[in-house]
C-alpha cells in the first residue's frame, strides 16, 4: 500500500511538468509580450521597457543571460569581427571553388570571386541565436548578452509555480493574495450546492432504481435528460429574474455588508437545479449497477424489506463510486462556479477567472489554471487510493 | 414475418450474416423516438447548410436576413402592429412572429441564423478533437510501450487541466493570433481552442478499445498474412471500433453547443453575428422590462437540439454497442 501510493506519488512528477509545460507553451510562447497591452497605447518606450523588465519578458526564453560589460560597443565590435570572419571564410571557399573549376576546364586564369554577401546567413545565426548562441542581442533594445546562467523565461516560469509566488496581476495587486481571498467566497457557494445535489440525487437515484421499468422510472429519466439539454445560463438568468427581482425572495447581487450565507442561498439552489438532471441520472446508473448484483437477490431471496436492502446493502455498496466521485469533486468545489459568481457578483475564484479572461489578464490566469491542475492531479491520486483502500480486489499494480 | 435463422448444416447457400452496422442501424430504426430526434439533428444541419448556401450564393432569402429591421424595438411576439420602416412615410400594418430585439430585429431570423454559428463550431470542434484523439489513442494502444508512456502522459496532462478553463485559456490566447499567414478570429478560434483541448476523451476510449481488440483473432490473422502496421490499424481495427467514435461524436456534440454559448456569453464568441449565447446574455437587461422572448427563443432552440441529440446519442449506444447499455 505504502508502495503503491510512492509510485502514485512520483507519478504526479510528469503531470505537473506537464501542465506547467502546457502553460508556458499557451501563455508565454503563444500569448507572448503583452507589455504594450499592459502599458496602454499612448505609453513611450520607456514605460514600456520598464514594464517588460518588471514582468519578466525582457528575459531570454529558454537560456538565461546576462548583459555583457561595455555592452553596445563591444557587442558591435564583436559582430564586426564576427562577420568578417564569416566573410574570409566565405571568400576561401569561394576562392577554392573557382580554382578547383578553372582546374577542371584547363584554363590558366583563376575568375576573381565577388564579395561575399552574408546578410541573409547572418540573420539566419542571429535568430538561432536567439535560443543557442552564446551571445544573443535583444532585438527590442539593443542589449547585448552573455550566456552565464538560467535566468530564462522558461525557468522563471517553474520557480514561479513551485514557490507559489506568481507575481503581481495586471491591477498591480498579489495573485497570491487574490486567489486566497477568492477561495472563502467560493467555497460557501459550492460546498452546499455540492452536497444539497449529492442528497437529493442519491435519494431519488434510490427510489429511482426501486422503481426501474415502471412509468415513473421512464419520466424521471426523460425528465432528466431534458434538465440536461436546459442550457446553464438560463436557469441562471431565469432563476435570478424571477426569484430576486420578480418575487424579491433574495437579493440579486451580492452585498459585502450582509452575511454571506443570504446572498449564496439562490445562486447555490439554482446551481442544485441544473445540475440534477445529470446527477440524478449518473447516480442511478450507479444504483441499477448495484442491484443487478447476487447479492441483492440473495438479501430479497431470505426475506428482507426492500428498504433494508436498499439502504443497507445497495448503497453501502454503492458508496464506493459514491465516495470516489466525491473526493474528484473536490478541486471543483475549490474553483467555484465561473457562471454563478459572475451572476450574483460573488467575489469568489469563478469571478477572478471570469476577470481575467475579460481584460486578458494571463498571469492570473497562468496562476489559476496551475493551482487547479495541482488540485486536480492531487484528487485524483487520492481518489485512487481510497478506491485502493477501500475495494480489496484493486491489485497495486 | 419471421427472419430465417441461417444455418451451415446441409445447406449449400452461402450464409449471410448480418453486420455489425446493419444489426445495429435495424434496431435503431425499430425506435421511433429516436428516428425522429435524428430528424430533428439533420433538420438543424440541413438549415446550417442552407444558409452557408445562402451566404455562399447569394439567394437573399427573407427568412436568413436577420440584419432587416422589421418593426420597432422591442415588438411583443404574435401582435400586429404599425410602424414606418426607414426611409419611408407612410406607416404600414405589420406583426411579426417571435418579437423583435432592441434593434428591431426579428429575434426568430436571429434564432435560425445562430444555429449555423453553434453547428459549425460543434461540428469543427468535434471533427479536429477527433482526428486528434483517435490516431493517437490507436497507435498508443496498439504499440504500447513508450509510445504508450508518451501519449497516456499527454493526455493526462491536458485531462489535469479542468475543462472550461482549457477552453477558456486557449480562446482567450488563440484570438487575433496568426497562423501561417490565417488570423484567428470570431468562433475560428472557439472551435480550434474546443477541438485542441477535447480530444482526451475520445483517445482514452480509442485506446481502450484497441487494447482489448489487438490480441484478438483478426489482427493475428492480418499478421500472418504480412498487413503492415499501419494496414492493421487503420483497414483493420478502426473500422471495428468506429461505433465508438460514433456514439462519442454524437454524444460530445451536445457539450459543443452548450460550450458554445458560455464563451458566447463571455464575448470570446462571434462578436457581429448572432449566436444562441449572445441572444441569451442579451436577456440579462431585457426581463426587466418583461421582454423575454428573445431569451425564450434561444433557450428553446438550445434546448430542442440538446435533447434530440442526447435522446438519439443514448439510443445509438444502446443499439450500436449492446455491452454499453445502462438500463
Amino acid at each position: 500500500m505504502t508502495a503503491y501510493i510512492i509510485r502514485r506519488l512520483m507519478y504526479l512528477a510528469p503531470i505537473v511538468f506537464g501542465v506547467l509545460l502546457v502553460t508556458f507553451v499557451l501563455f508565454t510562447l503563444i500569448g507572448g509580450d503583452i507589455s504594450q497591452q499592459i502599458a496602454g497605447k499612448h505609453a513611450d518606450a520607456e514605460t514600456i521597457a520598464e514594464i517588460r523588465h518588471e514582468y519578466g519578458f525582457d528575459k531570454p526564453l529558454f537560456v538565461g543571460h546576462k548583459p555583457l560589460e561595455g555592452d553596445e560597443a563591444v557587442w558591435e565590435s564583436e559582430k564586426e569581427g564576427f562577420i568578417l570572419a564569416l566573410k574570409n571564410e566565405r571568400r576561401t571557399q569561394m576562392e577554392e571553388k573557382a580554382a578547383r573549376k578553372a582546374e577542371k576546364s584547363g584554363s590558366r586564369t583563376i575568375e576573381p570571386v565577388k564579395e561575399p554577401q552574408i546578410a541573409e546567413y547572418q540573420a539566419k545565426k542571429e535568430w538561432l541565436s536567439d535560443l543557442f548562441w552564446k551571445r544573443v542581442r535583444d532585438k527590442q533594445s539593443g542589449q547585448a548578452w552573455e550566456m552565464v546562467d538560467f535566468d530564462s523565461q522558461f525557468v522563471a516560469h517553474f520557480t514561479k509555480a513551485f514557490t507559489f509566488r506568481f507575481g503581481r496581476a495586471l491591477d498591480r495587486e498579489r495573485i497570491g493574495e487574490k486567489i486566497l481571498r477568492g477561495i472563502g467566497p467560493s467555497v460557501s457557494l459550492t460546498i452546499p450546492m455540492f452536497f444539497g445535489t449529492l442528497i437529493v440525487s442519491i435519494s431519488f437515484a434510490l427510489v429511482v432504481a426501486f422503481l426501474r421499468g415502471t412509468v415513473w422510472d421512464h419520466a424521471i429519466v426523460i425528465l432528466c435528460v431534458a434538465g440536461m439539454s436546459l442550457p446553464y445560463l438560463s436557469f441562471i438568468i431565469f432563476g435570478q429574474y424571477f426569484f430576486a427581482y420578480r418575487l424579491d425572495w433574495f437579493p440579486i447581487f451580492y452585498a459585502p455588508d450582509q452575511p454571506m450565507g443570504y446572498s449564496v442561498v439562490l445562486p447555490a439552489m439554482i446551481g442544485m437545479v441544473a445540475g440534477l438532471g445529470s446527477n440524478l441520472r449518473f447516480y442511478r446508473t450507479i444504483m441499477l449497477d448495484e442491484i443487478r448484483n447476487d447479492y441483492v437477490r440473495t438479501a430479497f431471496a431470505k426475506g428482507l424489506t426492500a428498504r433494508r436492502v436498499l439502504f443497507k446493502h445497495v448503497l453501502k455498496n454503492a458508496m464506493i463510486p459514491i465516495v470516489t466521485s466525491v473526493v474528484l469533486s473536490i478541486p471543483y468545489l475549490i474553483l467555484g462556479s465561473l457562471l454563478l459568481e459572475r451572476f450574483f457578483g460573488i467575489p469568489g475564484l469563478g469571478y477572478l477567472m471570469f476577470d481575467a479572461v475579460s481584460s486578458r489578464d494571463f498571469f492570473v490566469l497562468n496562476a489559476l489554471t496551475f493551482i487547479e491542475a495541482l488540485l486536480i492531479a492531487f484528487f485524483t491520486l487520492v481518489a485512487d487510493v481510497c478506491y485502493a483502500w477501500v475495494d480489496p480486489r484493486v491489485k497495486f499494480d | 414475418m419471421t427472419d430465417r435463422t441461417p444455418t451451415t448444416e446441409n445447406s449449400n447457400e452461402p450464409v449471410k450474416g448480418r453486420s455489425l452496422w446493419a444489426d445495429g442501424i435495424r434496431r435503431l430504426r425499430k425506435r421511433k423516438l429516436a428516428m425522429v430526434c435524428f430528424a430533428v439533428v439533420m433538420m438543424y444541419f440541413m438549415l446550417a447548410g442552407l444558409i452557408y448556401l445562402n451566404e455562399v450564393l447569394d439567394w437573399k432569402i427573407t427568412l436568413f436576413d436577420w440584419r432587416q429591421a422589421v418593426g420597432p424595438s422591442y415588438q411583443k411576439p404574435w401582435v400586429g402592429y404599425e410602424w414606418t420602416p426607414e426611409g419611408q412615410t407612410a406607416p404600414q400594418r405589420d406583426w411579426v412572429f417571435f418579437g423583435t430585439d432592441f434593434l428591431g430585429q426579428s429575434t426568430w431570423r436571429k434564432m435560425i441564423y445562430a444555429s449555423k454559428t453553434s453547428i459549425t463550431v460543434a461540428l469543427f470542434a468535434s471533427i479536429i478533437s477527433i482526428l486528434i484523439g483517435v490516431p493517437m489513442g490507436a497507435v498508443a494502444g496498439y504499440f504500447r510501450g513508450w509510445v504508450d508512456d508518451t501519449i497516456v502522459w499527454l493526455y493526462t496532462t491536458v485531462g489535469t487541466i479542468p475543462g472550461i478553463v482549457l477552453i477558456m485559456a486557449f480562446a482567450v490566447v488563440l484570438r487575433a493570433q496568426t497562423f501561417f499567414g490565417a488570423e484567428l478570429k470570431g468562433i475560428t478560434a472557439v472551435y480550434v481552442a474546443m477541438g485542441l483541448t477535447s480530444w482526451v476523451g475520445i483517445c482514452r476510449l480509442i485506446r481502450g478499445e484497441i487494447i482489448k481488440r489487438k490480441e484478438s483473432e483478426y489482427v493475428l490473422a492480418a499478421r500472418a498474412l504480412g498487413c503492415s502496421n499501419r494496414r492493421i490499424i487503420f483497414k483493420h481495427l478502426l473500422p471495428n471500433v468506429f461505433h465508438v467514435i460514433i456514439i462519442d461524436f454524437s454524444l460530445r456534440f451536445v457539450h459543443f453547443i452548450h460550450a458554445e454559448v458560455i464563451l458566447s456569453f463571455l464575448g470570446l464568441g462571434e462578436a457581429d453575428k448572432p449566436s444562441w449565447g449572445a441572444m441569451i446574455d442579451a436577456a440579462r437587461t431585457e426581463l426587466a422590462r418583461n421582454v423575454w422572448w428573445e431569451m425564450a427563443a434561444a433557450t428553446v432552440a438550445i434546448f430542442v437540439v440538446s435533447l434530440a441529440l442526447n435522446i438519439f446519442g443514448d439510443a445509438l449506444r444502446d443499439c450500436l454497442d449492446p455491452k454499453l447499455r445502462t438500463d
